[in-house]
């Protein structure tokens, strides 16, 4: 097998409220024989409050982790939404702003917003540096590409990747093939990508920032039955979920109404923030909807991982809010011909059947 | 201070200024308004908001709700038929808004943001515990979400103790400056 090497970004999320992603991400990765490396003192994207604060801000702290990976030299890979949506719009930046200041002027205005205070509330108060390199404003997105499409020659970084993205890399795709141990045919899922992935690479009006299928894609190798849903990327309230409940709430109660109107047993998410949503608030959007049933939340990793046969899943099970082991139970895993997984390091040859035990 | 244009909030005029040419070939479809997803909690639409800037009402737009709900999603960016982008606009605005000005319902959002930053600054990292609990504090909304939070340790899904760039205090002066 050829070697696969990928620098790993995973964000504040996967160290805390999201660590079973993390988990399910680096499991399969190992499984898969993919090596993973932590970006060494990785900072904080900015999250969905640094764009709100400071422009600059917002981009220079993404972009250290855009420079840190280039040092890696590695394609990196990100697990989350928001920090994928800000590296990317870091990388966007740092990329056509040289074209554009290069050209004399930028399409759009040059906007200059004022230097900020931030943490008047906080001890030692900070404002932000504001030495060079003031963004210009312009629209985003023109280009539309993702960096997976661009051919590296004509990058000066490396690609970026978010994890749906990266498990369709036909490499990646390919050992997923090779490896799925048993299929997922009981599963209904409805695949729900989020709002800033899709729109981060797709430029206004492209049919991929409406019908994103790289999850799709996936999951349909594993054998787990795709509904359609027309929720693929309506936006959960992320950066509201903190202070404003009430309005996440009523945004995830449609999600789930729509999830059952498609004649979902299970929804699927490749984000922390979407999944604390769907998956931690939904006790009480049940309790406020009471037409509406419980609904297991997957991350897509977590799925690949049991398709795969790997014996961590019971520990990731054990952090969702909504129990996904009444389901997961109910499943006929259907095993398939092909090869074991475990143990993961000497891959049995391809042909080579291993029973599970029932 | 160096540069004035960069230290001071834009006046009125300055600011629709230069805002304008972002929103410069709206024809108000309301498509941006349709697809938003708060859109119904919101006090002006995303509409309303490229039309106030269109006639240089920028003041207006720091005394809305609208200013702080929005979330950035992109929704409107990517559904505008002339990739008008409304969250970006609206980012732009809350840079500008003086500390004084503003509706006091959604103070707390703007709040939370500047908290979100001081997580940055201290650590490097965002700490999600210190971070929950200071602004439920802050705001004095012990309460809210309380269920949320419990349901969320007794997974042992928050982690205990902050994690941080080792380097930070070192690096973090080429980010942010200290007053
Ligand atoms: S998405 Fe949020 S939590 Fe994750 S690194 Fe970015 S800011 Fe930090
Ligand atoms: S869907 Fe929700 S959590 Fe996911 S990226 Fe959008 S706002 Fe963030
Ligand atoms: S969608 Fe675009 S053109 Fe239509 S009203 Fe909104 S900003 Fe104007
Ligand atoms: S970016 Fe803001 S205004 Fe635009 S759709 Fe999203 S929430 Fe609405």
């Amino acid at each position: 097998m050829s070697l696969l090497d990928f620098a790993y970004y995973p964000g504040c999320s996967l160290e805390g409220l999201s660590r079973e992603y993390d988990a399910s991400f680096r499991a399969v990765c190992q499984a898969l024989g993919i090596g993973l490396k932590e970006l060494a003192g990785w900072n904080c994207c900015g999250g969905s409050s640094a764009h709100a604060v400071d422009t600059t801000l917002a981009l220079t702290l993404a972009s250290r982790n855009l420079d840190l990976a280039g040092k890696e030299g590695k394609d990196l890979v990100i697990p989350c939404a928001a920090c994928y949506h800000n590296l990317r719009q870091a990388e966007r930046e740092k990329t056509e702003g040289k074209t554009n200041l290069a050209g004399g002027r930028s399409p759009g205005c040059s906007f200059r917003a004022p230097r900020q205070e931030v943490g008047e509330e906080l001890p030692g108060p900070v404002v932000l540096k504001r030495a060079s390199g003031v963004p210009q404003m312009r629209k985003t997105g023109e280009d539309g590409a993702s960096s997976a499409d661009v051919p590296r020659g004509k990058r000066p970084t490396v690609r970026l990747f978010h994890v749906n993205d990266f498990l369709v890399l036909p490499s990646v795709y390919e050992r997923v093939k090779q490896s799925v141990h048993r299929q997922l045919s009981g599963l209904r899922a409805v695949t729900y990508y989020g709002c800033l992935v899709p729109r981060s690479d797709a430029p206004p009006g492209a049919v991929a920032a409406e019908n994103p299928t790289s999850m799709d894609q996936i999951l349909i190798l594993l054998g787990i039955t795709v509904r359609k849903w027309t929720s693929k990327v309506d936006c959960c309230g992320g950066s509201l979920g903190v202070t404003r409940p009430a309005v996440v709430r009523r945004l995830v109660a449609d999600l789930l109404i729509e999830a059952h109107k498609a004649g979902a047993n299970c929804m699927v998410t490749a984000c922390p923030m979407c999944f604390v949503n769907l998956d931690g608030r939904q006790p009480e959007v049940l309790a406020e909807n009471t037409h509406l049933r419980p609904l297991p939340v997957f991350y897509v990793t977590e799925l690949v991982g049991l398709a795969l046969g790997l014996h961590e899943v019971a520990s990731w099970w054990r952090r969702h809010c909504v129990d996904p082991r009444p389901l997961v139970d109910s499943l006929e895993l259907q095993l398939v011909a092909g090869p074991s997984l475990r143990p993961a390091r000497s891959m049995p040859e391809a042909g080579t059947f291993d029973p599970e035990p029932t | 201070m160096a540069s004035a244009h960069l230290d001071e909030l834009p006046a009125e005029a300055e600011l629709a200024a230069m805002l304008q040419p972002e929103v410069a070939g709206c024809y108000q479809c309301g498509k941006c308004s349709a697809g938003c997803p708060v859109g119904g909690v919101m006090d002006i639409l995303p509409q309303q908001v490229v039309q106030l800037v269109r006639v240089g009402k920028t003041e207006e737009l720091f005394r809305t709700e609208t200013l702080w709900l929005c979330l950035g999603c992109g929704t409107c960016r990517s559904r505008c038929p002339n990739g008008i982008d409304i969250g970006r606009v609206i980012d732009l605005l809350r840079q500008c808004q003086p500390a004084s000005v503003g509706r006091s319902t959604v103070k707390d959002i703007r709040r939370f943001h500047q908290l979100f930053v001081g997580e940055i600054w201290q650590r490097g990292r965002v700490y999600e515990l210190g971070l929950l609990v200071r602004y439920k504090m802050l705001t004095a909304k012990v309460w809210e979400d309380l269920p949320l939070a419990l349901r969320i340790m007794r997974r042992q899904k928050l982690r205990w103790l902050p994690s941080r760039v080792g380097t930070w205090r070192k690096i973090r002066g080429q980010i942010f400056r200290r007053r």
